[in-house]
């Protein structure tokens, strides 16, 4: 079985110019995304984690073009999405659709459910208006609406609820890759766990391409079959689901994985576990070298972390880091302690 | 051992368009010196309401405690009036809220507003209070407290926030602390440093801490008690390790088993997870009977005719199910 390259991502970069404080001084820059590459295979699901600002959205809006990215390729279908005119870009929109988190404001408030799924099928010319009415009837079934639901607005609908129309409005132009912005983080436990079963359905039935971003681990753990882990803007490790949860080789990776609260914990082994002090750091023109050393607590003084950036290397199969500290035959510095 | 906060048979009705509605159903909780008691449910089922009853803050009209006690070390505070309970908010119960930003004052100094509790409280003149609205920056573990008494709440990152708030209701030392969604705003890092942190002040100071969450890993790791709420109806409460491990509520079963959880070496992907069917209900249109009824798997004709009885189902441990293997 050959797997099917659907997306392919190659030295992204998206940095946002801040405006002058005065006309002299420097121009700052924020490397909200900085070099990041990876690959989807049709049918998978790709996972982009990691904490608040650390450019998981805008990673996903830069593969859209909804933000231009600075520089770098993204290649969808073999198409270089980057170098599309605004037309070809409109046409191919079509096979690259969004959820967006928050079901709230990414719903026109003046359109009816039934309108909003409609609107991208007319906006591609898709079918004849008696079509499109039998397409959405067909959409909303699909994704566990009542057909009478079609006249409501928006804010007549519970948050599980907006959240399917939105499921439903990414799915009505029979997309390939469908990137997942956070789609559960603004609902109950409860609802998500309808949503992510619908969202896995949905995969299984019209195989399609998850890009699904999230600062869940355990969502991100469930649904993913590979995933990368980003810090301020760059990959720090990539790996697929078996591999990254049960040896996380970053020390990032690692604390963020221990910091996450569970109800397994309290099995016979105790967990190890590390706290990071601080808060992640500013992207705003970032020091030489490990984006991480700061909150490292294997950084050393006078090691290169301080100076070079390490590159994203491969230590087993498919299994990337981004650590100086993580030794050729795949050891890292959190094996050495002893708790 | 007497019990700090003691709530006896809370109700809280609010009166809307449709009439009376009662968010608030019978509630008996109570919370020991020392203790983390988690309070879990789904948004709208009553927790902060809980809260909100307890410090007293429900907005009346439209809200009104139509019935029950909540005793703070014996005394009915429900008896109090405002003006002496502005005297027991902040300096005998505090409590911290799910978004930093918003319940800080943004024209304010961040340690101004931390010794304007003090000087609330204490009686303390301006000085003395800066100095220890210093003293408990230091204690949330806020790096230059020195001057970050002097910033302004924008100028500080979500988790300096939070420990600003911790701060501030930990100021006069209060013997019951309730925290309503503490870090869901925060990353997991931080997070785990908040927690880290009032388990830290818990063990020096002996507050009785109310953790009010929708998250069970955090019940898991956190609390010692859980009380499980469910459309203004405490359904189930006990030891955590039993709620978690031997949960008798439908309600309570379907809360750990919808979540994906984190686990070291992960089961095959993307595996159907059991659904919690439907939504919380409408709190008009409930009938007097279990209200859990639409969404449970395991009912039965009994639980349409009459609300269940809360009793005992183990150790300290209490759960109101008509299918619940009730000892």
């Amino acid at each position: 079985m050959t797997d099917e390259l659907m997306l392919k991502v190659d030295n992204l970069c998206t940095y946002f110019e801040l405006p002058r404080a005065h006309p002299f001084t420097p121009v700052q820059k924020v490397y909200a995304v900085d070099d990041v590459s990876f690959e989807l295979t049709r049918g998978k699901t790709f996972g982009l984690v990691g904490e608040s600002g650390c450019g998981k959205s805008t990673t996903a809006l830069s593969i859209l073009r909804l933000i231009e990215p600075t520089s770098g390729s993204v290649y969808f279908n073999s198409v270089d999405v980057l170098k599309l005119t605004a037309n070809e870009l409109r046409k191919i929109r079509r096979s690259m659709q969004i959820i967006f988190q928050d079901p709230y404001s990414s719903l026109n408030p003046q359109t009816t459910a039934g309108d909003i799924v409609e609107r991208s099928l007319k906006i591609h010319n898709i079918g004849n208006s008696k079509e499109r009415k039998e397409r959405v009837r067909e959409l909303f079934a699909r994704v566990g609406l009542r057909p009478d639901q079609q006249g409501a607005f928006p804010h007549q609908f519970s948050g599980g609820q907006r959240q399917r129309i939105s499921v439903a409005r990414a799915l009505a132009t029979q997309p390939d890759l469908i990137v997942c912005d956070e789609p559960v983080s603004a609902l109950d436990v409860a609802i998500q766990a309808q949503i992510l079963n619908l969202l896995i359905g949905l995969q299984k039935d019209f195989n399609l391409t998850y890009l699904f971003i999230s600062h869940d681990m355990a969502v991100v753990q469930h649904i993913c079959d590979e995933i990368a882990v980003l810090y301020l803007g760059k990959i720090v490790e990539q790996a697929d689901r078996i591999s990254l949860f049960k040896h996380p080789r970053h020390p990032y990776t690692w604390a963020l994985l221990s910091a996450v609260p569970s109800i397994i914990t309290e099995s016979d082994t105790p967990k190890k576990r590390v706290q990071l002090e601080g808060d992640p750091p500013n992207p705003i023109d970032p020091p030489p070298g490990c984006r991480f050393a700061q909150r490292c607590p294997f950084a050393d003084a006078g090691d290169k972390c301080w100076s070079q950036m390490p590159p994203l290397r491969e230590i087993q199969n498919g299994h990337k880091v981004a650590c100086h500290r993580v030794t050729a035959d795949g050891i890292a510095p959190q094996d050495r302690i002893s708790t | 051992m007497e019990p700090v906060l003691n709530i006896k048979n809370l109700c809280v009705d609010f009166a809307t368009r449709r009439g009376s509605i009662r968010v608030l159903n019978d509630i008996n909780l109570h919370v020991n010196q020392g203790e983390s008691l988690g309070v879990v449910g789904e948004s709208g089922c009553g927790k902060s309401m809980t809260a909100l009853a307890v410090m007293r803050l429900i907005p009346t009209p439209p809200g009104q405690i139509a019935e029950g006690r909540i005793e703070l070390k014996g005394r009915n505070l429900l008896e109090l009036d405002e003006k002496v309970m502005r005297d027991v908010r902040g300096d005998e119960i505090s409590m911290i809220f799910q978004e930093p930003m918003t319940s800080l004052n943004p024209v304010f100094k961040v340690g101004m507003q931390i010794a304007e509790n003090i000087q609330r409280h204490q009686g303390k003149n301006r000085s003395e209070a800066m100095a220890q609205a210093i003293e408990m920056m230091r204690a949330v573990r806020i790096p230059a407290a020195k001057r970050r008494v002097k910033q302004y709440p924008h100028e500080l990152s979500g988790g300096m926030r939070q420990r600003v708030m911790i701060a501030m209701a930990l100021s006069c030392e209060p013997s019951v602390l309730i925290a309503d969604e503490p870090t869901t705003a925060l990353d997991v890092t931080v997070q785990a440093q908040i927690f880290d942190l009032l388990r830290d002040i818990q063990e020096k100071m002996g507050t009785a801490i109310i953790l009010i969450t929708h998250d069970m890993g955090v019940i898991a790791e956190v609390t010692e008690r859980v009380v499980v709420m469910y459309a203004g109806h405490k359904v189930e409460e006990g030891p955590v390790k039993q709620i978690i491990h031997n949960p008798q509520h439908p309600y309570t079963q379907g809360l750990i088993q919808c979540a994906p959880h984190l686990q070291a070496e992960p089961g095959p992907v993307r595996q159907e997870l059991t659904e919690i069917p439907g939504i919380v209900p409408d709190l008009s249109l409930l009938d007097g009977h279990c209200p859990f009824r639409p969404r449970c798997s395991k009912v039965l004709t009994r639980c349409s005719e009459e609300m269940p009885p809360t009793d005992e189902a183990g150790d300290r441990h209490y759960v109101a199910c008509w299918a619940a293997g009730v000892i």
